[in-house]
C-alpha cells in the first residue's frame, strides 16, 4: 500500500549498521504495509561505484520481485561518465528517478556541474530527488544542499519534477523548502529522515497541499515507524494521508 | 484502500493507549520557537500530551538554556506544582554551588518539589565535566540516586565513560537531540554493554530499539519525545510497533523511568 520514496540500501561509514538480509527487509515492509521502496544505493552514492551500484539495484529489483525500485545516481564530479552509465542502465521499470546529493559530493546545488543531469532528466522525463538541508553549524557540508540553491535549476527546467528530500531538514530549511513548493509547480518534498518537527505534516499540507508531499523514510537505518507515526496520526484529512503515503508517488514515478 | 488505511490508523491509535507513556524529554516554553503550531499555554500543552496518550512527563524549563538556569529552575517548580502527572528536570550550572549558595540544600529542596533529574549542558554553559568542577554535585546526586541527563552533542563519550566509572551508582541518561544518536552507536553500544548505570533516551535512536533490545540485550532505554519541538508520534510508533516483546515495550515506555524515580532518596 505505502510507497517509501526515499530509501537506502548498503552501508555508510558514519555508524555501525547491522546487516539486514533483503528477506528480513521485505518481511518488515509487509508488517508495516509498505508495498515499495525507491532506493538510492550507497555503493553508488558514497563509494562512487556507479556501475556496481546500478548492478546491485538490478539484483535487488529481481530478488524483491519488483518491490524495491531505485534511483540512478549522479555525481557532478564525474558528470560525463555518470550520464553514460545512466544511459546504459536506464530502464524505467527499475530506475524511477535520479538521486543527487550536493552535500556528499561537496558541490553546491546551483553549480553548473549539475546542468548535465537536469538536462538529462528533462530529456528522459524522469524526476530528480535531492538531499536538501538547513545550513548547520556542526555539519558544514549541509551548506551545499540549502534549498534556495536549487531555485535556478528548478526555474530553468520547469518540466523536470524535483523532489526536496527531507523537506529542507530543519526549521529554517523547511521554511525555505516551502517557499519553493509554493512558487513552482514542479517541486515536491518528502519527509524522510530525522525530521521530527511537531505538526510538520499538518503545516506542509496547509501551506502547499498534500499532493506535493511524499512519504519517505531515509531507511533502512531510519526506522520506518518514526515517519509513519507522524503521517498516520497527523491532523489532516484521510485523502491527504492517502496522497502522502502512496497516491503522489504512484503518479510521479508512474508506479 | 481508504478502509484499509482507516484500520491501520485505528490500530495505531489503540496501541498508543496501551503503554502509559512517561515522557522524560519535555520542555516548557510559551510559545516554543522554531516549531509549528506550538501550544500557547499550559492548558494547550497538557491537552496535547493527553491527546498523544502521554500520561506523565518530566519537564525542563527552556528558560534555563536561553536566559537563566536559576530563575528557570525556580519557575519550573512553580509551573509543575499543581499537576500530579508532571515532574521536573532542572538544569545545573556551577554557580549553584558557589559561595552563598548551599548546593545540598538546593538539591534537597528540588527533590521535595518533584524534581527527578538534573541536566547539564557543559558546552552551552562553558564548564568542565571533570571532577574538580562537577565532583561535588555528582557525588551528592549519586548519594541521592538522582539521575544525570546529558545531550550527546554537549559532551563527549570519553567524559561520559569517566562519569559512568567514577559514579557507578549514579543513573546517567544520554539524550540525542539534534544530531542523530545513531552516528555515535559505536560508542554508546560499547558503553551500554560495560556500564549498568547508563541509559539512553529513545526519541533520536532512529535505527529503532530492536537491535539494542533483541541483539545486544540492552533494555535500559527511556521513552522521550522532545515535545513540543518534536512530534510525539515519531517517538511513540517507534515503541508501539517495534519488534520487541510486550514487556520490553512497557519497560521502555514507562517502567524504567518509574523505577529510577522510585529509587530517588528523599
Amino acid at each position: 500500500m505505502f510507497i517509501d520514496t526515499h530509501f537506502h540500501l548498503g552501508y555508510q561509514p558514519d555508524f555501525y549498521y547491522p546487516d539486514v538480509p533483503l528477506k528480513n527487509c521485505l518481511i518488515k515492509m509487509d508488517k508495516l504495509n509498505i508495498a515499495k521502496c525507491i532506493n538510492a544505493h550507497n555503493v553508488a552514492l558514497l563509494m562512487g561505484e556507479l556501475r556496481k551500484g546500478m548492478e546491485e539495484c538490478k539484483n535487488i529489483y529481481e530478488n524483491s520481485e519488483g518491490r524495491i525500485i531505485s534511483y540512478l545516481i549522479f555525481n557532478p564530479k564525474r558528470g560525463k561518465k555518470c550520464i553514460q552509465i545512466m544511459d546504459e542502465y536506464l530502464d524505467k521499470k527499475i530506475f524511477k528517478g535520479i538521486k543527487i546529493h550536493p552535500s556528499i559530493h561537496r558541490v553546491y546545488a546551483d553549480d553548473q556541474l549539475y546542468d548535465k543531469v537536469w538536462k538529462y532528466a528533462a530529456d528522459k522525463g524522469i524526476p530528480i530527488m535531492s538531499h536538501t538541508w538547513e545550513i548547520s553549524d556542526y555539519n558544514p557540508i549541509q551548506k551545499f544542499s540549502f534549498p534556495p540553491r536549487f531555485e535556478n535549476y528548478i526555474k530553468n527546467y520547469p518540466n523536470v519534477t524535483f523532489i526536496c528530500g527531507h523537506a529542507g531538514g530543519r526549521y529554517k530549511g523547511i521554511l525555505e523548502c516551502v517557499k519553493l513548493l509554493k512558487k513552482y509547480n514542479n517541486v515536491y518534498a518528502d519527509v524522510a529522515g530525522d525530521v521530527y518537527n511537531n505538526n510538520l505534516i499538518k503545516y506542509l499540507v496547509e501551506n502547499v497541499g498534500s499532493d506535493k508531499i511524499l512519504f519517505g523514510s531515509d531507511g533502512i537505518w531510519v526506522n520506518w515507524n518514526t515517519r509513519l507515526g507522524m503521517i498516520l496520526n497527523a491532523d489532516i484529512l484521510m485523502e491527504d494521508k492517502e496522497n502522502i503515503l502512496f497516491k503522489n508517488a504512484k503518479r510521479l514515478f508512474e508506479i | 484502500m481508504q478502509e484499509q488505511l482507516k484500520d491501520i490508523i485505528r490500530s495505531y491509535r489503540l496501541k498508543k493507549g496501551k503503554y502509559d507513556f512517561f515522557d522524560i524529554n519535555c520542555w516548557l516554553c510559551f510559545p516554543a520557537q522554531n516549531t509549528f503550531y506550538p501550544p500557547e499555554n499550559m492548558e494547550e500543552y497538557l491537552s496535547e500530551l493527553e491527546k498523544n496518550e502521554i500520561k506523565k512527563a518530566v519537564i525542563t524549563n527552556f528558560e534555563c538554556t536561553i536566559y537563566n538556569p536559576l530563575s528557570g529552575n525556580k519557575n519550573l517548580i512553580r509551573w509543575i506544582k499543581g499537576y500530579k502527572n508532571l515532574y521536573g528536570g532542572i538544569v545545573w550550572t556551577p554557580e549553584i554551588g558557589f559561595p552563598g549558595n548551599d548546593l545540598y540544600d538546593y538539591i534537597d529542596e528540588m527533590i521535595k518539589n518533584k524534581v527527578v533529574l538534573v541536566r547539564m549542558f557543559p558546552k552551552l554553559f562553558k564548564h568542565s565535566m571533570k571532577k574538580w568542577q562537577i565532583g561535588d554535585i555528582l557525588e551528592y546526586m549519586e548519594h541521592k540516586k538522582l539521575p544525570l541527563l546529558l545531550w550527546h552533542m554537549q559532551t563527549d563519550w570519553d567524559a561520559i565513560q569517566e562519569i559512568c566509572t567514577e559514579y557507578s551508582e549514579l543513573p546517567i541518561i544520554i539524550e540525542g537531540n539534534d544530531q542523530e544518536l545513531l552516528f555515535h552507536n559505536r560508542s554508546y553500544i560499547r558503553l551500554l554493554q560495560k556500564y549498568e548505570n547508563l541509559y539512553l533516551e529513545t526519541h533520536n535512536l532512529i535505527l529503532g530499539i530492536e537491535y539494542l533490545v533483541n541483539e545486544i540485550g540492552i533494555d535500559r532505554l527511556l521513552f522521550g519525545t522532545f515535545f513540543p519541538y518534536n512530534d510525539p508520534d515519531a517517538a511513540i510508533m517507534m515503541i508501539t510497533d517495534s519488534d520487541v516483546s510486550e514487556d520490553k515495550k512497557y519497560k521502555i515506555a514507562n517502567e524504567n523511568l518509574c523505577n529510577l524515580i522510585k529509587n530517588i532518596r528523599k
